[in-house]
Parts: structure tokens; sequence; C-alpha cells
């Protein structure tokens, strides 16, 4: 496995959010987790990516511990991030915010153009401040911000939110040519079934502070009894 | 008509030397959120390694002016590892504290090695005529070139090198930024020496016309605090035109009255501005920059 | 008025019985307001006076002069929350004032008094004018440390250059850079009176030891009562107190005029016992010290300002003995070291102190010496509310509709035409995907935010511009996602805040029915910061109900809670609707469909479906928002 989630408390302050999550994700895997709002997804994201201490349990990368590694390190071993709500810079262009990773990494401009092969709608935007893009051109400048420094495995946190279907296609795409040729991991999070049903090799359902289990990716797509679970109606 | 040019030169220059000392403080704060209250001291440091070089060591001027910047860059860095960064979680009061503190003592260190008041040293490049009028050309035209070019130059370090990218992404979003890989430490520590620098050779500049003694700092703070909070989020343009602002009302009260007239005229402008728009002349600005 | 609401508040049986006596408790309050110890030390002071030498009995009458700056500073910052650099600048001030006032007059009326006076109230004219365009523009901490800074700079220079001849007021020089020498000492009696002579030394120390400790019983006795609550109240947590009410920067004004009267105060006496005044006293220096003082001795406990100025300055008088003359080197290692390894200065040690006293002394000892609180003064103060009759209203409804409510965030539309009806007495939930301006409505209905279009009425009244803290007083209660109480306060205190903000209406009698339900009741003495999560998203509520709202609003109230604690807010919140009207904004959905409420979705910035939980959860377009697009098509 190449991401390891063991007992994981997390929260903030007195606060535990997440209170004993187990999860894994292997090479080449997609995995979601999926859940509505409040039960410490995000929460949970920021824990593995690194921003947020953990309180309890432990966080494997590679065979290695680094629960107690920060998050600038956490990112040159190849766990990459993408909140949610995109968190461009706004006030940097479209090419800043690219290069930010790779500057950091010390990598050479040259990927800048690779990427914008995967990411053709962002060529003509390169100058533009990143504030001024649509929601869902940002995500896309989000994603290609985290894939340009060729992370491991990649936590995206709810893509979907506020973007519209055709651009949800387009993202599932990049992120199946990057499994493929890449062998790039991704830790999806989503509310959104239909998004994470077409993406997902394995999905679990998360409740509050805790997985409760792993569903079948057949479970994403047929939906009636999973989406009332998810809405709360039937307990 | 030579008369108002005279005056007008007099505004550019107290314009280009508030610029130049309060675009070290605007980084610090702009990038960092840090108040360094012991800015004032690296700017005094600044102009007493000109004095110093140019007196005991015979180094000429210019060159003494480039050294400035590097010996508080020099000292910045080690005040940053050992005062800042325990500080980076707790409560801004506390950086203000401990920076007021160290200004204390640098003063207190300045006084003791070079004593209270300090000869001063000859004004480079003498005079030039404007009409029935006598111009120091170091004031009228190379303090403000100086400026300009510090302007210039911290715009190119902000926008073409590595660094400045960093720098910027971090003061934006310093979550974001690690999880990028950028590490946090080395570039707040680029930072505060680069705003060290900053403050070391506008003190370097201003030598030559000032009379230097360890309390030259204390009374710039103020002056450089007034106009970076009353300049806004827009960090250098932002100070920029607060520097041009303020300085031009200070110059022209301390014509028709005297110098600390003058600088009274400013903290109080400062302190009208920043009444009516709290956020500074740059808060509705779209580019923070 | 309901008997089993009296019988849910059962305060008197939680306070541990004691053996005081009608006597030990008059005692207990005089020590809590601070009326033992300070006039036991003048006594003493002022009876081992004449053992002291005078060079002794001068150099306490300059540490008390300093321990009044400090105790000013204390009460701005320490109990205030408002971190001025300022404070000597108004001693200064004060100094000045002295020395104009006192040339000018004494030579007539061969008193001084007066110019103690004049010293006082110009310094708090200064603090006043200061503080309007401080507090009233609503200028940020760090802002407000670098303005006052400044003006203690400015004052600095506009002093330093008052050195002509031109600079006088009536028969006083200002003396520029040097200052103004040969003022005379105080001297007090009527004016013109005969025999009215300045005080020798020994006066002069009976008179210092009289002033300090009159101002600091003062101002304990203030603090310790409604003002000092209300203070607590601003230190903690500003957005609290104006959601309750409170008109914030008017307290935070008295708070610093009343500093700047006191330091002013300081000042003359300083002025007096010098016969001297220069711009030195306007320098950063000087300014540092006031803090470190404050530091040193200890932030916010009062005695410690005057425990601060004797240690520091008596190490100080040491170091100059050592190393002559650099005393800012050393004012500056110390406040170094204060900030990094002792922020809290001498506080803690004291209060380590007070609590091994607690645990040796007996108990009726212990409180009447002020070591420990005295629950039956506090019983005092929660007789705002007796059990019955008149204390408690009954809760009441109110309308609040929002209509076609827009809001812009320079290019971005977040809300795009909202408009709502809540009535009462009932509950309302919206609900609403991430982004679909939840959080903005929310700030447009409690004020925070100012709709770009639309209008906002409360009860009939348009509340569309008014600011939060005056929708609260018209009735609009508001409960913040993240618990916005004061966590370094008791519960009581907590309480007593909300129940004093509260000046029209009475608390409402659910206030005591969900103490008790949440058994919050047992808990009145915890601190808050101990308590969990749900318990304090509780004592928000409880609070939010001292003003008896007629509507509530109720902002992710289960946000963070356990299982538990979530099914007892849903009882706690159909409680509330019995009498009110209740706003509940959430995210979980279980939370929303046990709460049987009308449901409003918003969606994109309007409002997009109203109707029953069952309604909405089981129609085709919600589900296709909340879950993905493509379903509907699906089936």
């Amino acid at each position: 496995m190449l991401l390891v989630v063991e007992g994981l408390w997390s929260g903030y302050g007195e606060i535990s959010v997440l209170q004993g999550v187990d999860l894994a994700v292997g090479p080449g895997e997609i995995v979601a987790v999926l859940g509505p709002n409040g039960v410490g997804k995000t929460t949970l994201m920021r824990t593995v990516a690194g921003i947020l201490k953990c309180q309890r349990g432990r966080v494997k990368f590679e065979d290695r511990d680094v629960t107690r590694t920060a998050a600038h390190e956490r990112a040159r071993l190849g766990i990459g991030y993408v909140p949610q709500g995109r968190e461009i810079f706004t006030q940097l262009t479209v090419l800043e915010n690219l290069l930010v990773g790779l500057y950091a990494a010390d990598m050479s401009r040259d990927r800048v153009d690779r990427m914008l092969e995967e990411f053709p709608s962002l060529k003509p935007k390169l100058r533009d401040l990143g504030g001024s893009l649509s929601g869902g051109q940002q995500q896309l400048l989000a994603l290609a911000r985290a894939l340009i420094i060729e992370p491991r495995v990649l936590l995206l946190d709810e893509p979907s939110e506020g973007i519209q279907p055709s651009l949800l296609d387009e993202i599932s795409e990049v992120l199946r040519r990057f499994k493929t040729k890449s062998s790039l991991s991704v830790l999806l999070v989503e509310q959104n079934l239909d998004f994470a049903g077409g993406l997902a090799d394995r999905a679990y359902l998360m409740d509050i502070g805790r997985i409760k289990r792993e569903l079948e990716p057949r479970e994403l797509l047929e939906g009636d009894a999973l989406h009332r679970e998810f809405l709360g109606a039937a307990k | 008509m030579d008369n108002l040019i005279v005056v007008a030169l007099s505004v550019l220059t107290s314009v280009a030397i508030l610029i130049l000392i309060s675009l070290g403080l605007a980084v610090i704060f702009g990038l960092m959120r840090i108040v360094n209250m012991a800015h004032g001291e690296f700017v005094m440091i600044g102009a007493f390694t000109v004095i110093t070089l140019v007196r005991h060591g015979g180094v000429p001027i210019w060159v003494a002016i480039a050294l400035a910047p590097v010996v508080s860059a020099l000292l910045g860095m080690v005040v940053e590892v050992l005062l800042i960064r325990p500080l980076y979680e707790r409560r801004l009061v506390d950086t203000l504290l401990v920076t007021f503190g160290l200004s204390l003592i640098l003063f207190q260190l300045a006084v003791d090695i070079f004593g209270t008041t300090s000869p001063g040293i000859e004004t480079p490049l003498g005079a030039m005529r404007v009409g029935s009028y006598s111009v120091s050309v170091y004031s009228a035209i190379v303090l403000p070139i100086a400026a300009l070019a510090v302007m210039a130059g911290l715009y190119t370090i902000f926008t073409r090198t590595k660094y400045g990218l960093l720098a910027r992404a971090t003061a934006q979003n310093p979550h974001m930024a690690s999880a990028l890989g950028v590490y946090a430490r080395r570039v707040n520590l680029i930072t505060f020496a680069l705003g060290c620098a900053l403050a070391g050779l506008s003190g370097g500049l201003v030598a030559p016309i000032v009379a230097v003694s360890p309390s030259l700092g204390q009374s710039y703070v103020a002056q450089a605090f007034m106009t970076v909070v009353t300049g806004g989020p827009a960090f250098m343009m932002g100070t920029v035109a607060a520097s041009m602002l303020l300085g031009s009302v200070a110059n022209i009260v301390s014509q028709v009255l005297t110098t600390l007239w003058g600088i009274t005229a400013l903290l109080i402008t400062a302190m009208v501005l920043i009444r009516l728009l709290p956020q500074g002349l740059s808060g509705s600005w779209r580019r923070r920059f | 008025m309901n008997n089993d609401v009296a019988k849910a508040y059962k305060v008197s049986s939680v306070a541990p019985t004691l053996q005081l006596g009608v006597r030990g408790a008059w005692m207990a309050r005089l020590s809590r307001r601070g009326l033992i110890w300070a006039p036991l030390l003048m006594v003493l002071a002022i009876a081992a006076a004449p053992q002291l030498s005078a060079a002794v009995q001068l150099k306490w009458v300059l540490w008390l002069s300093f321990g009044i700056v400090a105790l000013s500073l204390d009460l701005v910052w320490g109990k205030a929350g408002i971190f001025s650099f300022g404070q000597n600048a108004l001693f200064g001030i004060g100094a000045y004032a002295y020395a104009v006032t006192a040339l000018n007059v004494f030579p007539i009326t061969q008193e001084t008094g007066s110019a103690l006076i004049v010293a006082a109230v110009t310094a708090a004219l200064v603090a006043a004018l200061l503080g309007y365009a401080m507090f009233y523009g609503r200028v940020g901490d760090v802002y407000l440390a670098i303005v006052t800074l400044a003006v203690t700079l400015v004052l600095y220079t506009i002093m330093s250059s008052t050195a002509g001849p031109e600079y006088q007021i009536g028969e006083a020089q200002l003396g520029g850079f040097n200052g103004m020498p040969s003022l005379p000492s105080i001297s007090l009696g009527w004016p013109g009176a005969e025999g009215n002579a300045e005080f020798g030394t020994g006066a002069l120390f009976n008179f210092a030891v009289c002033l300090a400790g009159l101002l600091y019983v003062g101002v304990r006795f203030l603090v310790s009562g409604r003002f000092g609550a209300i203070l607590a109240g601003l230190r903690e947590n500003e957005t609290r107190m104006e959601l309750l009410g409170y008109d914030t920067r008017l307290y935070k004004l008295i708070a610093f005029v009343l500093g700047g009267a006191i330091a002013g105060l300081g000042g003359g006496l300083f002025a007096a016992w010098g016969t001297f005044v220069n711009p030195s006293l306007f320098g950063l220096s000087q300014a540092a010290l006031v803090v470190i003082w404050v530091m040193v001795g200890g932030r916010g406990t009062l005695g410690g300002a005057f425990l601060g100025v004797v240690l520091v300055q008596w190490m100080s008088d040491e170091a100059n003995n050592i190393l002559n003359g650099q005393t800012p080197l050393i004012l500056g290692a110390v406040l170094i070291l204060v900030v990094l390894v002792f922020p809290g200065g001498l506080a803690p040690v004291l209060q380590k102190l007070a609590r091994l006293a607690q645990s040796v002394l007996p108990r009726s000892l212990a409180v009447s010496l002020g070591f420990a609180g005295d629950p039956r003064t506090s019983q005092m103060v929660l007789s705002g509310l007796p059990a019955g009759a008149s204390g408690l209203a009954a809760g009441r409804a109110g309308h609040f509709t929002v209509h076609e409510i827009a809001k812009n965030f320079g290019g971005l539309s977040v809300l795009r035409g909202v408009t709502l009806d809540f009535d009462g007495p009932r509950i309302h939930a919206v609900i609403g995907a991430n982004g679909a301006g939840k959080s903005t409505l929310f700030g447009v209905l409690t004020g925070r935010l100012a709709a770009s279009a639309g209008h906002v009425e409360l009860d009939g009244a348009d509340v569309t511009r008014q600011p939060p803290f005056r929708r609260a007083r018209l009735g609009l209660g508001i409960k913040l996602q993240v618990p916005s109480i004061f966590m370094g306060l008791t519960v009581r205190e907590n309480l007593e805040l909300a129940i004093h903000a509260s000046r029209v209406s009475t608390p409402s009698e659910h206030m005591l029915r969900v103490l008790d339900a949440t058994r919050l009741n047992t808990r009145m003495d915890t601190i808050v910061s101990t308590l969990s999560h749900g318990e304090h998203q509780w004592l928000e509520i409880i609070m939010v109900l001292a003003q008896n709202p007629s509507v509530i609003l109720l902002d992710e109230p289960a946000a963070g809670m356990t299982q538990d604690e979530r099914n007892q807010t849903v009882q706690l919140v159909h409680e509330l609707a019995k009498d009110h009207t209740v706003v509940v904004v959430e995210h979980d959905m279980a939370f929303i469909r046990a709460l049987e409420a009308p449901v409003a979705m918003l969606h994109l910035g309007k409002v997009f479906r109203v109707g029953s939980f069952d309604e909405i959860s089981s129609d085709p377009e919600v589900i296709d928002v909340y879950l993905g697009r493509h379903h509907a098509a699906r089936r």
C-alpha cells in the first residue's frame, strides 16, 4: 500500500473531528471517501497533507512514517494536495501558480509546457491573474499546479463542487490518464456520488469522525439506497 | 519659477527618503505580517556602517553605501533565527515587544560604540544651480534615483526570481504554499533579511545628509510605520503612494514651519487617513502588490 | 410563572455551605473589592515612614508615581485588552500639565492641588480624543499599538522643539529639550489660604502612598463590579459582546479615558517629585518601561503593576551601579526575556502562592483574605435571576423577513435575490450545498455583512443597515457557528455578562430550562475553556436567551458534536421553538430531519425549494444538486 492511515484522530484545539480513521490507498488506485458535510472529510485531507497536526494515530507513505513530517516535506516526498475550494493564489498569474511548486522543488520550467498539453484550456490564460478565472478553470489550475510536481498520490478534496458537468468529464479524463501512464494514486473526497462512482476503484463511506464501511463501486452507481443513507433518511 | 522648482526638488527628496526608509518595513510587514520595531535601528546601523567605513576605513563612499545593506542583512538573519522564529505561532503583539526590546539593545550598543553624536561625512557631488538657488545634487538627484532603483529592484526580485514568487505565494496562503513544497522558514528568513538590507541601504544613503547618531532610528521609525500602515495591503505600491502623499505634506509643512512640525504633520495626516480609510490607501485596489 | 422553572434552577444547593456568618460575608465582600490589603499596606507604610531616610522616601515616591502609570496600563491592557503604547505619553502630558499649571498658579494660590486636577483632566481629554479616533474608527489591534506609539513620538518631537522664548503658556516656559525646571512640589490646601506650603519629603511620601493606594483601591473596586465584568468580556471576546448588545466602542473609550486620567495623576506626582519635567518622558525607553513593568508584574493583576515597578526599577538601579548608563540595554534584554520565556510575568507565581494559601488556611479565613472565591458573593450576582415571579419572562416569537436580498463581493454575486419569511413560534431550517451562499446569507441576517440590495425586517422594523449589536438589542439572538463565548471566564461570569447586557428585556424563562437540561447549572464555577465543545454550543445558546430574543438564529448548532450531544440539541431546539422563532442553518441532514420543520434550500444564491424535509429529500432536482447531475437522468 502506498498511503496508509491508521487510527487517525485529528481536529482543531479541543475538538476531535476525526475519531479513529483507517484507510489505505494502493499504487495506481483511485480511492474515494464519501460522506455528507460535517463528517470530517476535509479535516482528513488536511491532516494527511500535513497542514493539520493529528492528535493521535499514524500516516504512512511508501512505508515511511510521515505523521510528524511537515507539509512541505510531504509534498517533496510525493503527496500532492488539491484542497476544497481550490485555494488558487488569486494574486498570482496562472503561470506563476504553476511555477510555485516547480520552483520549490527545483524542477525545470519545461514541465509547464508539458502540463499545458494536458490542460489546453489554460494556455490562453497564462498571464491572467488566478483570481480572474472562473470556478471551473480554477479547479483545472489547482489540479495542474499539483500534478506538475509529479506526486505519487494526489489528495483531491471535493473537486466537483460548483463545477459544470463538462469540466467534470475533463477532470476525470485527466486523472485516468495520469493513473494509467504515471501510476498516479488518488484519494478523492466527494459528495457527488456520480462523479466518484465513475472514477473510483474503491470507496469508503464516512460517518461522523470515522469510516463507516467500504463500498463496492457498483453501489455508487446504483445509488438509491446509498443516497438515502447518505442523506440520513435511513439509518 | 526657480522658487517652485527648488520646492519641488525638496519635496522630491523627502518623498524619496520616505520611500527608502519605508520599503524595508513594508516588505516584512506585508509578507510576514510582522512588525519589526527595530527597523529604525537597522537604518541606523546602515548609516553608521557608511560613516565608519568612510572615516576610518578610507573606503570610497559609493562602496560603503553598497556594503551597508550587507551588514544589516547579516544581522537581520541572526535576529530572525533567534528572536522571530520562536514567535511564529504567537500573537503579533509578542513580536512587536521582542523587536522593541531589540531596538533598545541595538540603540544602547550604538551609544557604547559610537558615543551619542557622531561627526558626519561630506555630502558627495556638491551643488548645482537652479536659477538663483543652489541645490545639493545628492539630495535632488541621487536620492530620487536611488528610490526608483530600489523600487525597480524590488519589483524585479518579486516578479522575476524564484524567491520572489515563493515569498508572494507564502504571504498569500502559507498553508497552500507548504502543501506545494515551499519551505516557509527559509523563505521568511530571506524576506526578513531583505527587509533589513533595505533598511540598511536607506540608512547608508541618508548618512551623507543627516546628523547620524544612535537615535537616528527612533526619529525615522514612526514615520516609516505610519507610511506603511497608511499604504495598505499593496505592500510596495501602497507604501509608495503613501510616501508620496505623506512625504509631500511633511516637506511643505517643514518649509513653512520647522522640520519637527513637518514630522508632526506627517504623523497626524497618517492618523486621519487611517481613520477615514481603515484598510489603507490601497485597500480597494485589485492588485495587492 | 412556572414553578418547575424555579425548581429547575438550584444554584444554592450547589454552593458549598459556609459558616461565615453575616460579618464574615461582609468582610469577604470587602476583600474581593480590594478593600483589605491595600488600606493595610497604606497604613503600614505611613507608620513606617519616619524610620526611613529621606532618600529612601523619595525613591518610593518616584516608584509610586511609576506604579500609578503602570496601574493605568494594566487597567487599559490587562483588564480591557487594549494594547496601548501611549500610556507614558499620557503620563508625560500629565507631568507637563502639572508643570504649566503649577508655575502659573502656585505663586498666587500657594497650592498645587489644582495643578494635579488639571493634570488628570488634560490627560483624560487627550485620551478621549485619541480613543474616539481609534475605537470609533474600528482600528485593529496592531495598528492601535503603532498609532499610540506614534502619538508618543509626536509629542516627543513637539516638546523637544519648544526651546524658544515664544513657547510659553502664561508664566511657564516650555523649554524645549531642556524641559521645565524648578517646579513647585505638592502643596495642598484651599487656594490662597494662609499656611499653604510645599510638602517636605515626609509629607510627600505620605501623600504619594495615599494617592497610589486610593487609585489602586478605586480601580480594584470598579473592576470587581459590573464594569469589570464588561471589560473582561471585551477582552475575551469582543464579537460576543457586540452580539449581546453592548456598545463595545463606548466601553473601550471609557476604560481608555479612565486610564488616561490615572496616568495623568501619576505624571503630576512625578513632576512634583522631581520638580522638573523634560521631553524624555515621551521617549521610546519610557514607553517600553511601562509595558515591561506591567508584564513583569503580571498583566491583569493590578497589584502586579506596583510589583513590577519595584522589581524592575530595583534591578535597573543595581545594574546601573554595575554597568553605568546601560539602562536601555538591560531594559531591552528584560523585555525580550519576559516575552520569550515568561509571558505571564509574576502572575503564575502569585497564583501558585494563592493556591498554596488556600490549601493551608481554614477556608473561612482564606475567603475573607481574598485567597478564594466567595460563592455567596456570586449568588448576589445571580440575584438578577430570582427564582419565580418577576425575574423571568415568557419567550416571545418574532417575525423575521428578508426580501430580495442580493450580495456581491467585487464582481462575484453570491446571493441573487433571496426572499424568506420566518414567523413563529416555530423552527425554520435553511440548507444548501457548499457554495450555495448559506454563510453569506447568515452574514446578512446577522448584520455582519451589508446586503448589496434588498431589505431585512425584524418585527416590522427595517434593520437592513443596522449592525449586529443593534439587531441584538431589537430582539435578534445570534449563535455563531464557532462558539463565541468567553473562554477564560467561568460559566457564571459568562451568564452574568449576558444577563446584564439585557437592559430592556428580562431573560427568557427558557434560559433556566436549558441550564438545567444541559446540566450546566452544576458547572457554574467551571472555567469555560475546560467544557466540551457541545457544552460550549449550549452555553452560547443560553447566553443568547438572556436577552429574551424574539428571533433566534443558530448557525450549524450541531457542528462538532457527538451523536448524543446532537440528540440533546434537537430536543433543545424543539423546546425553544415552543415560544420563540428559531432559524437553523445546517448541513447535517439527520439533524434537520429530526427538527421536523419547514426547510428552505439555497442553491446558487437563490431559494431553490421550500418544503418539508421529506418533500425536499425525495425531490429529484434536489438530489441532482446535492449528489450529482446525472442522477435524475439515470432514473
